[in-house]
């Protein structure tokens, strides 16, 4: 990635030298040339890649402060995936095999809930919604643009079920590319940019599809 | 693509150029359209309107001719004095359902396309006035000699929409079919005008404002973008369905099959007059069709061996190479 | 041939005559100037209103429609762009051919050159679908990594046009420099301090003048092919496509041969209003009009021939639907704009052949904006007949363009007009350091003759007296 900015950077710097006549505007295009390389070596080291524990992969980079969203329940992500290692798909578990992640139904928390942690205030308010027959209506927290067809399916393939050496219990690990710790959080927030740079960055370090159609139609 | 991705790119894309076309296809996406079988009954175009998200854009912007049509069917007559038509009495024909009003003469195009040459504009030796009549009274048309063609955007491999694009909006996909982002799309509008076959329709309004009110937006095909405002956009051989067909074959480690989707016109269409399919694959019908007419890739004119066969491709002197094959409307006159 | 003796300049005028005579048309605007820019700033808020109408409710209320995608706001276009090649003719190719008579003249010609480029560059906006998106075409470093499409020419037209932009608004700037210390030295107030930053600390020292001179050399050299080049590129938006019509190899020297006929006849325009308005009858003189106006006329015939160049390549060539356009053309619902282009374009003209008409100065207004019409009419002939009647015969129409585009049209010159008077009322629309060398060569050749006269009398008088003669030595 970074060494096709070397292509750009590389006449910039060396015009510092170009010009011998004027003592002010050597030191003047030194420091700017100086500046470009240093502002080309701060975006690569910022694309440099780092460690995961999936192997096969690239994580992306990238960070943003997402708003916190109100959810009807305030549902403990940490305490359902970090304390008791529930498998994320075992409640999204449309996300193996269709475009959407999915929002498990309540009762599929109900399958649990009736028995488990009863007493508890979130679940009395879960209960609330189960007993009036009504869906709590869950906000989306993950969204893209309508022409972004991200597909979920595909990406688990590559990074999960077709991933040599990958363990399905550590599909967290994977969803955390795009949804960042989820399990450290309570209600979901985004921490993910999820914009374009941020999923083109991501293509060429694990070499997924270039064509633009792939994605936007 | 980023710079790194070009210049890596670059030589093979030098290297394929020399041997006609740089893609690797994964396929190549055609289509077949048989005239003889064609009713010219807009099933297809209908089709296409549902499930492209197509707005309907009404009587007055249509007749402005900005409407969103992504398959059209034109509509040709005969020279209505060759022989067989000439004893035919031009019928007096009440072409208006009764409780809409006659409509002006300014309302009406001449059938034919006319060329602007003044002679070409008068039709039979009668001029336009006396064929439709100040009052709308008689028919516009000739009550014979019409053939039909249906027209989608013809996925050129030469396509001269693709370089003039300034942002680089419209470009060849690995399954040789000519793309269109509506999200990169600035609306420069040079694709449409370098359009030979004038395929590509321009949102010159936010269309989707008044075409699909309250209920009917529930009809939007959720797999593709509904378009706003200053976007081009033309038929994509409903990429939202190849993309499927593409998806469930790979997540089955398989090929995609022949016949296995077709895009909406053609399963729409009554008379099967349309065909679709992969023409990298030789056992495709597509494929068939196209060697069995002898119609080549690639060639600004064909050399067929049988003169008879009726297969050719629509302005292909231009060297677009259009992935569509149309037969020849056979008649007995 | 009573003005054959006639001067370009007067050329014992005193110098700082020049100095009062032009400086006076920075004083303080009369009623006239107020009418002007009242009759700009109404026609630029049409255009501001229709394009705010349109902004909001997209291209379909300028009534563009499938064939016709491109409407006057293309054609509008090059005609701008065509405009501010004259500029760059006066002031650049005739400085490099040491054409003197073009110093009174150039000043305002340059500033038409940067000021028409600045009307163009809005031109492609206001026709984008999508206009908030246009710095897409710039090739920029993104994370996304995408970039332009480099093979396409409205691409190349990004670069040309701001290219041009920049380097005209400098040639007009660093020419004006010892005009605006002139000014610097003899004005007072806000004004002081606008000339002192601008004119860059100008003392009038050799070393200045030696530098002032090659810079101005070497962006002359600069400009002229980045003029050609800059016309040859936006012919190239219609000459690389594939539309009859448009795809004509003789289009680029066709573009530039047009660009300098419309840039001369507004620079006619031009010349006649100061003229009347400053009252600089004296530097302005009809001797100049006359240069401006032959000028126009050898361009004109250029212009014509290369028309006739395309017709008949057209004509006999083997591309049928080419010819049916150029028909169309001929016959079709364009015609009567057709010939009204030929009339004004080719025709016209010949009025610029005839010595009276050339020095009537009501006369040479009217044709000299009759020109422009037909030159605005020539590029309409380009964008619109090929798009009514191109390959597909199902997309042949032809729609006349709503009130949304006329208004945009029409507001554009008023956007000029205004950029212009601001112009005249700030800087000073003649050289006048130019104008002063120009005086000061006429002035020595004129003494030249008289001394050449004196020599050959003092000769024949030393061969009839054989007395040597001290005069004149």
């Amino acid at each position: 990635m970074s060494h096709g900015y070397l292509f750009l950077s590389g006449p910039v710097g060396s015009s510092g030298v170009a010009v011998p006549h004027y003592r002010g505007s050597r030191y003047f295009l030194m420091v700017l040339a100086a500046m470009v390389l240093g502002f080309f070596l701060a975006i690569s080291s910022a694309w440099a890649d780092g460690g995961t524990s999936v192997p096969n992969a690239v994580p992306p980079k990238g960070e943003h402060e997402g708003k916190n969203v109100e959810q009807p329940i305030e549902f403990p992500h940490n305490i359902h995936v970090d304390v008791n290692k529930i498998n994320c798909m075992y409640c999204h578990t449309y996300a193996r095999r269709s475009k959407v992640a999915g929002i498990p139904p309540t009762s599929k928390c109900m399958g649990c809930h009736l028995v488990i942690a009863t007493d508890k205030p979130r679940i009395k308010k879960l209960t609330e919604y189960w007993e009036k027959k009504e869906p709590p209506r869950w906000k989306k927290v993950h969204d893209v643009p309508d022409y972004v067809h991200f597909t979920h399916e595909k990406h688990l393939k590559r990074f999960v079920f077709d991933n040599e050496g990958m363990s399905v219990d550590n599909v967290s690990e994977v969803c955390a590319f795009c949804h960042g710790e989820v399990k450290k959080m309570t209600v979901a927030h985004k921490v993910k940019p999820l914009n374009m740079g941020f999923c083109a960055r991501c293509h060429e370090a694990n070499k997924g599809p270039f064509d633009c159609w792939k994605c936007h139609k | 693509m980023s710079l790194d991705n070009i210049l890596t790119n670059w030589s093979r894309y030098r290297k394929g150029a020399e041997e006609g076309g740089f893609h690797e296809y994964e396929h190549q996406w055609g289509m077949v359209v048989d005239l003889n079988k064609c009713i010219g009954c807009n099933a297809c175009s209908v089709a296409c309107y549902a499930e492209n998200n197509l707005p309907v854009v009404g009587e007055k912007r249509c007749g402005k001719n900005q409407a969103m049509n992504w398959l059209r069917i034109e509509r040709y007559w005969d020279e209505p004095d060759i022989e067989p038509y000439k004893a035919i009495p031009t019928a007096n024909v009440d072409v208006w359902i009764e409780g809409n009003p006659p409509a002006k003469k300014t309302d009406l195009k001449p059938s034919m396309p006319s060329s602007y040459l003044p002679g070409l504009l008068e039709q039979g030796g009668q001029s336009f006035e006396e064929r439709v009549g100040f009052d709308g009274t008689k028919s516009e048309f000739q009550d014979f000699g019409a053939s039909f063609l249906p027209m989608m955007c013809q996925q050129c491999h030469a396509a001269t929409c693709e370089p003039v694009c300034p942002v680089a909006a419209t470009y060849h996909t690995p399954d040789g079919l000519n793309a269109q982002v509506y999200n990169r799309c600035i609306g420069s509008r040079y694709c449409s005008n370098n359009c030979p076959y004038r395929l590509r329709y321009f949102n010159f309004w936010s269309y989707y404002e008044d075409a699909w009110p309250e209920p009917l937006h529930m009809q939007l095909n959720p797999d593709l973008s509904v378009r706003d405002k200053g976007v081009m956009e033309k038929c994509t051989f409903c990429v939202q369905r190849i993309r499927v067909a593409k998806d469930m074959a790979k997540m089955e480690n398989r090929k995609v099959m022949d016949g296995e989707f077709a895009t909406a016109c053609v399963q729409t269409c009554p008379t099967g007059a349309l065909v679709f399919g992969d023409m990298q694959n030789p056992e495709s019908q597509v494929s068939k069709l196209w060697s069995y007419h002898q119609v080549e890739r690639g060639k600004t004119k064909q050399s067929k061996q049988n003169k008879e066969l009726r297969g050719y491709r629509i302005l292909e002197g231009l060297n677009t190479d259009p992935s569509v094959l149309y037969l020849e409307r056979v008649r007995e006159v | 041939m009573k003005y054959v003796n006639e001067k370009d300049i007067n050329e014992e005028i005193k110098w700082a005559q020049i100095n009062t005579d032009i400086l006076q048309s920075l004083q303080n605007p009369r009623k006239a100037y107020w009418v002007a820019v009242a009759v700009c700033v109404a026609m630029l808020a049409c255009a501001v209103t229709a394009e705010v109408y349109q902004y909001q409710n997209g291209l379909g209320v300028a009534d563009l429609n499938r064939p016709h995608m491109w409407g006057l706001y293309i054609a509008t276009f090059i005609f701008w762009i065509g405009m501010s090649h004259s500029g760059t003719l006066l002031s650049a190719i005739l400085h490099i051919i040491h054409a003197d008579w073009r110093k009174p003249i150039y000043r305002f010609a340059e500033a038409m050159t940067t000021f028409s480029l600045m009307t163009a560059g809005f031109f492609p906006m206001i026709h984008l679908g999508r206009m908030w998106n246009l710095y897409w075409v710039i090739p920029y470093v993104t994370d996304r990594g995408i970039w332009p499409n480099f093979r396409s020419p409205l691409v190349w037209d990004a670069f040309a046009i701001t290219t041009y932009l920049t380097s005209s608004a400098l040639f007009l700037f660093i020419g004006m420099i010892p005009d605006l210390a002139i000014c610097r030295d003899n004005v007072t107030g806000w004004r002081k301090k606008l000339y002192t930053v601008l004119s860059l600390g100008w003392q009038g020292t050799d070393r200045q003048w030696r530098h002032f001179r090659k810079t101005y050399m070497l962006m002359a050299c600069f400009l002229i092919p980045l003029a050609v080049s800059v016309h040859s590129i936006v012919s190239s938006d219609f000459a690389m496509s594939i539309m009859p019509g448009w795809h004509v190899t003789s289009f680029p020297p066709y573009f530039v041969a047009g660009a300098l006929y419309s840039g001369c006849a507004a620079i006619i325009t031009l010349f006649i209003l100061l003229r009347y308005f400053f009252r600089l009858e004296e530097y302005m003189t009809v001797a100049l009009m006359e240069k401006t106006c032959k000028l126009t006329f050898a361009i004109a015939m250029v212009w014509t021939y290369l028309n006739l160049v395309e017709f008949g390549a057209t004509w006999y060539g083997h591309d049928p639907v080419a010819k049916e356009v150029l028909i169309s053309k001929f016959v079709g619902p364009f015609a009567p704009y057709f010939w009204a282009m030929m009339f004004f374009g080719s025709v016209l003209p010949f009025a610029l052949a005839f010595e009276k008409l050339r020095r009537h100065m009501a006369t040479m207004m009217v044709v000299s904006i009759l020109l422009n019409v037909g030159m605005w009419l020539e590029r309409w002939m380009i964008v619109g007949p090929t798009l009514s009647h191109a390959y597909a015969p199902e997309a042949w129409n032809f729609l006349w363009p709503s009130i949304v585009q006329w208004a945009i049209v029409f507001g554009s010159f008023g956007w000029f007009g205004l950029l212009f008077l601001i112009f005249v009322k700030v800087f000073p629309c003649v050289s006048m350091y130019e104008v002063k060398e120009m005086v000061f060569h006429r002035r020595r050749e004129a003494h030249a003759e008289v001394a050449e006269k004196f020599h050959r009398r003092t000769d024949d008088m030393q061969q009839a007296t054989g007395r040597p003669s001290v005069e004149g030595a």
